[in-house]
């Protein structure tokens, strides 16, 4: 390697804050020209606090106790204010309400390359570019304010890659992506590395997305580059994946589980070779039924849309919902998918009256919700929102579980008894009496998932709950909402990780353009694979090698890891 | 402030300039300094009307303005009443209070109408505001003061300043919001009781906007604000025969009304000698 080609060169770098917590240790990185690396780890592995020394915004913006060095693009980040760096540095941060400055969404593709003196007619075919990239053409017009919240990640995304810098860092860019939204994104990163030869850094959570398009992933752990290597070398090493709390993907997870031992496959076609290999030397016995649940529940009908649309005011309207006929019944376990800003939350929000139907009506058991407060739906009907920090306002976790509680005037010692429980089961336990703004960004997800799901509600709406959560959250999260489902409870969840839904929900609607596009179980739905496309969304990777496995006598229908082992595993129906 | 913010439409004044309607600014200030009058005044905010009818700004927006201003409008007329030295047609008094020849307790209907006067000098100014920012994106504001040689660093502050305010509506009505939905039943709170709450709003909107502003801060160092190379604008400041025609229109009416008080016409000269 060529000193000359280094672009990033990283040094025995350690990194503490000011209140002594020690984030990264002994950290040495090198990425050269043209190469896209991306990190993975758990929340709090250190990732950002990685990613803020490669674009100077520590030491220049947060401040530390730094040793060692980090040189980028031939900068030195501690010499340098962040206006220099960001000439040759890109950076788009995890949250992309604080980074929209501009009134529209051409201004603000367009607003890096103006600083950069770039001229007029270069700035507007590079927004135009970078806005198709992230499927935002057309919206040029429009206020960032009236996107949805993955439509402002895509923005804010478009107007980092149209500053065409020589490396371009990304904490966790698609993390409020729809599926075939992320793959675009990260086809765009591509081609300009082909075009440019710019060099990409990414965090993220998507471990299965890496393959084939990471040239080198590094695994942090508590501070620590605790594995590096190829995808494939890395994902290989799923002990070291599972304790460093990365998700394994899936067709590497299946072939360590079925032929531990063996070379790891990676891709579809090597997990069919693996799985076909195995059938023919009578170590797998597939089984042509499945398990998984194909019919849905004939419970009492709680919540009702009939007829509902929604048009939100402007110039021009905006009508998020058309014409939807929705029954959710009582003990149901829904997942709620679609492309961003396909009109998922605003349905959710005219559950709670949050937003008024322009026509058509909801009903909570047969009543007309508009004839109810916020407030008193609130007592039947939980809604965990997208945005953490706009939901937390007490001094301690514990007193923020105790809000919703004493508003519903529970006795003193079962308010306690709940705020616990509920903390304890998103992991908070031991940070009962921690400032909610000090917590990372994911554990503040939790604490409002935590605040909602104390109050018992008979409903629990979840809209992007497992947003910049790492595997195991993610888990935690959905596996709580399936004891609340167990439990009686009527559980909603949006969510774009398909793995999840495919786990957790036995039903799922699918939206499209305000719209619904599919309404039926999972397993019913992820068999639909054209009209899925059309939806922006990709099954998990376990589902198309099933659909590869079907003339070979494998069942259908099969959504996940588990499920896939034990219809091999077996001796016949 | 809110119902202050750009509004997109198609109208004759959103296809104008921002240095045409930042024009009108200019001359309402001058109108209202040198054609203090009744009359003149009147007209001037007619003319500004005119412009809201043809901006499609809705007329109910007066209401909302001459709403926020009574305050002021009270404070102009209380203090002339009072204190306006050519005051002699008294109307009432709270008493004796001289100061040489002069009962300072004595409210005059000269204080009362020099008072109203200056309220609309107020409102000839704050009637151009809509016109600017409601029929203006914020950066085309931006991208003509930034021709006008306006430093960039103000032009930003500016810029994200007026970007902060609908933020902070919008927080605190999610925070609000987020309240309700933890089942604190605002909506059916007394007054005092929601003033209350709305109190304790103000602290998390506070910390979520210190925190957005942190956000903010590395959002445009690293998209290269304040970078020392000369910077580039994507809005087209370039003036269209529309453009001429209300600059002429502006000019024409604002000199005509400055020129008409110069040579001494007054609505009500024997009152007001002194405006």
């Amino acid at each position: 390697m060529r000193m000359n080609d280094l672009i990033v060169d990283v040094q025995d770098l350690s990194f503490a804050y000011p209140d002594g917590s020690k984030a990264l240790t002994k950290i040495n990185v090198k990425v050269t020209r043209g190469e896209i690396v991306a990190i993975l780890g758990a929340n709090g592995a250190g990732k950002t606090t990685l990613c803020h020394h490669l674009t100077g915004v520590i030491p220049n913006i947060y401040q530390g106790t730094t040793e060692g060095k980090a040189v980028v693009a031939g900068m030195d980040v501690y010499e340098h204010p962040v206006y220099e760096l960001a000439q040759k540095i890109g950076f788009v941060t995890q949250d992309p309400e604080g980074q929209l400055i501009n009134p529209d969404v051409l201004m603000e593709v367009a607003f890096g390359s103006e600083n950069l003196g770039v001229p007029r007619e270069e700035i507007m075919r590079r927004a135009k570019w970078a806005l198709a990239a992230v499927g935002l053409q057309g919206l040029e017009s429009r206020s960032p304010s009236e996107l949805s919240g993955g439509q402002k990640q895509r923005l804010v995304l478009a107007a980092g890659l149209s500053m065409l810098p020589q490396l371009l860092v990304l904490d966790e860019p698609t993390s409020q992506l729809d599926p075939i939204g992320t793959t675009e994104v990260l086809n765009a990163l591509v081609d300009l590395r082909k075009k440019y030869n710019m060099t990409t850094i990414l965090t993220t959570h998507a471990s299965e997305e890496m393959l084939g398009f990471a040239d080198r992933v590094i695994v942090l752990s508590s501070g620590e580059i605790v594995g590096q290597g190829t995808p494939r070398e890395v994902f290989s090493r799923v002990e070291l994946l599972d304790k460093a709390g990365v998700q394994v993907p899936q067709i590497a997870l299946l072939g360590h589980r079925l032929a531990l031992g063996q070379p790891v496959p990676m891709t579809i076609a090597e997990g069919k070779k693996l799985v076909l290999d195995m059938i023919d030397r009578k170590i797998l016995h597939p089984r042509a039924a499945t398990k998984n649940r194909t019919s849905l529940s004939d419970g009492e009908v709680v919540l009702e849309c009939r007829d509902l649309t929604f048009t939100y005011p402007g110039f021009p309207p905006v009508t998020a919902l058309k014409n939807v006929n929705l029954q959710i019944r009582k003990g149901e376990m829904i997942g709620i998918i679609g492309q961003n800003g396909s009109g998922k939350t605003t349905l959710v929000k005219q559950f709670l009256n949050l937003l008024k139907p322009t026509l058509g009506r909801v009903l909570l058991k047969g009543k007309d919700i508009r004839d109810f407060t916020t407030g008193e739906l609130a007592s039947s009907i939980g809604l965990v929102l997208q945005n953490p920090d706009e939901q937390l306002f007490t001094i301690s976790c514990q007193k923020e579980v105790e809000f919703g509680l004493r508003n519903l005037r529970l006795p003193d010692d079962e308010i306690k008894r709940r705020t616990n429980e509920a903390l304890g089961f998103v992991g908070l336990g031991e940070q009962w009496d921690t400032f909610p703004f000090r917590l990372s960004f994911g554990d503040r997800r939790s604490l409002t998932v935590a605040a909602v799901i104390a109050m018992r509600p008979e409903v629990v709406i979840m809209d992007e709950p497992t947003t910049a959560q790492d595997y195991r959250g993610r888990h935690r999260i959905a596996r709580l909402a399936k004891e609340l489902n167990a439990a009686g409870h009527t559980v909603i969840m949006i969510t774009h990780d398909m793995n999840l839904i495919t786990q957790y929900a036995d039903r799922t609607v699918v939206m499209s353009d305000g719209e619904v596009l599919m309404d039926g179980p999972t397993v019913n739905v992820f068999s639909e694979l054209d009209t899925l496309k059309k939806a922006f969304i990709k099954p998990p990777s376990i589902a198309l090698l099933d659909k590869e496995l079907e003339p070979y006598g494998v069942a259908q229908g099969i959504l996940t890891v588990d499920l896939m082992i034990d219809s091999l595993r077996s001796e016949g129906p | 402030m809110a119902s202050l913010e750009y509004v997109r439409k198609e109208t004759p004044i959103h296809g104008l300039q921002a240095i045409t309607k930042m024009l009108l600014v200019l001359a309402s200030f001058a109108v209202s300094f040198f054609a203090l009058d009744f009359a003149l005044l009147g007209l001037w905010i007619a003319f500004l009307i005119g412009w809201w009818v043809l901006a499609g700004i809705e007329i109910r927006r007066i209401g909302v303005i001459l709403k926020v201003l009574l305050g002021t409008y009270l404070f102009f007329v209380l203090l002339q009443g009072f204190t306006y030295r050519f005051g002699n047609t008294e109307l009432f008094r709270l008493g004796v209070l001289m100061v040489g020849s002069r009962n300072y307790a004595a409210y005059t209907l000269e204080g009362f109408l020099f008072g109203t006067l200056v309220f609309m000098r107020v409102l000839a100014v704050v009637f151009t505001l809509p016109i600017l920012t409601m029929t203006t994106p914020m950066t085309k504001i931006a991208a003509t003061l930034g021709k006008l040689k306006v430093p960039y660093q103000f032009i930003m502050i500016f810029v994200t300043g007026i970007r902060f305010v609908p933020l902070v509506f919008q927080t605190w009505t999610n925070v609000i919001q987020a309240q309700k939905l933890r089942g604190r039943d605002i909506d059916k709170m007394p007054f005092y009781r929601k003033a209350t709450v709305y109190t304790s709003v103000l602290t998390p909107v506070l910390l979520y906007l210190l925190k957005l502003s942190q956000t903010l801060q590395t959002a445009l160092e690293c998209r290269a604000f304040g970078s020392p190379a000369a910077r580039t604008y994507v809005e087209e400041a370039k003036l269209r025969i529309r453009d001429y025609v209300a600059i002429a229109a502006i000019i024409l009416v604002a000199a005509s009304l400055v020129v008409i008080k110069a040579t001494g016409y007054s609505a009500l000269p024997y009152i007001l000698r002194g405006a």
